[in-house]
């Protein structure tokens, strides 16, 4: 039995190693996030916010150019280019897999837990407890400038963001 | 992330964890737990650990991200930046806090990680400390002591890239002690019901409160190690040579920190190796770098000092 935990475990090692090569292809269905993604109508940060996606939404990879990717919003529908920062594997975020009969009965406590954990309701509990105020947190959160804002404070001393393969 | 590469990552590592285990242990129990804590992703560095010697000394890589969500990490930001706000006052003036905010925001775009959960947001403390945090939810706080030390705006970039950087590279998240996640914080995780009950969210609200304190604690007072520090440098260096700023403004705005900074002192001379060894290995990554700046120095004077002037 031991001898046969072992091997086992050395052979799911060999597994887990090979899966270690990370990185997105065509045809992946990773999902968003950041709290709110930007699709843009052309890879680059400049260029024209066509949709909205939230955290968690599911997208399909029809496309990679650099550090961007073509998507298809899985809910919606809508096609454009995401940052490849703003996107995750499913399991990053908690989020079960809808496909794959492997995965019995663990896909719905994973939707389950999607969210949980750290979260408002923790942070509410937390605040209570120690006293302390969110209110300056939320008001720096507030300090958001629009990204065109940011392409002329850059374009205007000579500098760039240095988008890889999008300039 | 092909299809078993996705299947390998989601199904193997927890299956390794517990199969270790019950090779090491032989205790159904103890794997039990370990498998719901594996299956969850909140595997401990310390079942980790174990799991790795069960499994004939290999090494597992594991990453803060198998452990905490994206949105995990900004909430434990939060918390920290509410910390750190109950120990410091903001400093007031509009014009200056725009304008870190487009160059940093600017920064944080030509950064390895551009988009985070909720993006990267800069705030000026009202202190005359030599200071700066960066939360890993990307809050990054400036004391005006520190932003005094810049007297150009590729010197203030060098700051506030090598603070972007301990986020890009989550060094915050790395200082919660793995003791937070315990057994029953994963039940508490683990459960189906639709709310959690008050005693989990007593267990859960401990764990944030022990995670986001590990944070603070190494932010404010006992601060990274040497080799954490020299990679948020390096990063710092591959932000300004890819945006245009000079980089050398890193280590002229180091050299002015080495002239202040007071041994002893409680801001960055207790929690940053010495000034002049960070120019030293700074100048080390330079020597081989082939560069030209672009920044256009006429443009960045004029809007450094508007914003920053009487500070």
């Amino acid at each position: 039995m031991r001898k046969l935990t072992v091997l086992l475990a050395a052979t799911m090692l060999l597994a887990l190693t090979a899966g270690f090569a990370v990185g997105l292809e065509v045809g992946d269905q990773p999902a968003v996030s950041v709290r709110e993604g930007d699709v843009r109508s052309a890879p680059g940060f400049l260029s024209t916010i066509t949709a909205k996606v939230a955290y968690g939404a599911g997208v399909s990879i029809l496309e990679l150019r650099g550090d961007w990717a073509r998507v298809r919003v899985v809910d919606t529908g809508a096609e454009g280019w995401l940052h490849v920062s703003a996107v995750a594997e499913k399991e990053a975020l908690r989020l079960g897999q809808a496909t794959g009969s492997s995965s019995g009965g663990t896909t719905s406590r994973e939707i389950a837990l999607a969210g949980r954990g750290f979260n408002e309701q923790v942070e509410a509990q937390y605040r209570s407890e120690k006293g302390l105020d969110f209110a300056l947190v939320d008001q720096m959160e507030g300090y958001g400038q629009p990204v065109d804002s940011l392409g002329t404070f850059f374009a205007e001393a000579g500098l760039s963001f240095g988008e890889g393969g999008t300039e | 992330m092909r299809a078993p590469e996705r299947f390998a990552r989601r199904w193997f590592a927890p299956a390794l964890a517990l199969a270790a285990l019950v090779a090491l242990g032989g205790c159904a129990q103890l794997a039990g737990v370990t498998g719901e804590l594996a299956a969850l992703g909140l595997i401990s560095e310390d079942v980790q650990k174990a799991a790795e010697v069960g499994a004939a000394g290999a090494e597992v890589v594991s990453s803060i991200n198998e452990t905490f969500t994206p949105e995990q990490q900004y909430y434990v930001g939060r918390g920290v930046a509410a910390t750190i706000l109950s120990q410091y006052q903001p400093y007031r003036n509009a014009a200056a806090t725009e304008y870190v905010n487009r160059l940093g925001q600017a920064l944080g775009l030509a950064s390895p990680q551009p988009f985070l959960y909720k993006g990267y947001r800069f705030m000026i403390l009202d202190s005359d400390q030599i200071n700066a945090f960066a939360t890993p939810g990307g809050h990054i706080f400036l004391t005006r002591g520190m932003i005094r030390l810049a007297r150009t705006e590729d010197e203030l970039a060098a700051i506030i890239a090598h603070e972007i950087n301990h986020v890009v590279l989550q060094h915050g998240m790395k200082s919660i002690k793995s003791s937070r996640i315990t057994s029953s914080v994963v039940d508490a995780l683990a459960t189906t019901a639709t709310a959690l009950t008050d005693n989990q969210l007593v267990e859960l609200t401990a764990s944030f409160s022990g995670s986001v304190d590990d944070v603070a604690q190494t932010l404010v007072t006992s601060g990274y190690s040497r080799a954490t520090e020299r990679e948020a440098d390096a990063g710092a260096v591959e932000i300004l040579l890819k945006t245009g700023y000079d980089p050398y403004g890193l280590v002229r705005v180091l050299e002015r920190m080495a002239e202040v900074l007071e041994p002893g002192g409680l801001d960055f001379a207790k929690t940053h190796p010495d000034p002049e060894v960070r120019i030293r290995w700074i100048e080390g990554m330079l020597a081989d770098t082939e560069m030209s700046p672009r920044v256009d120095a006429a443009v960045t004077r004029r809007r450094f000092v508007a914003a920053l002037g009487g500070i």
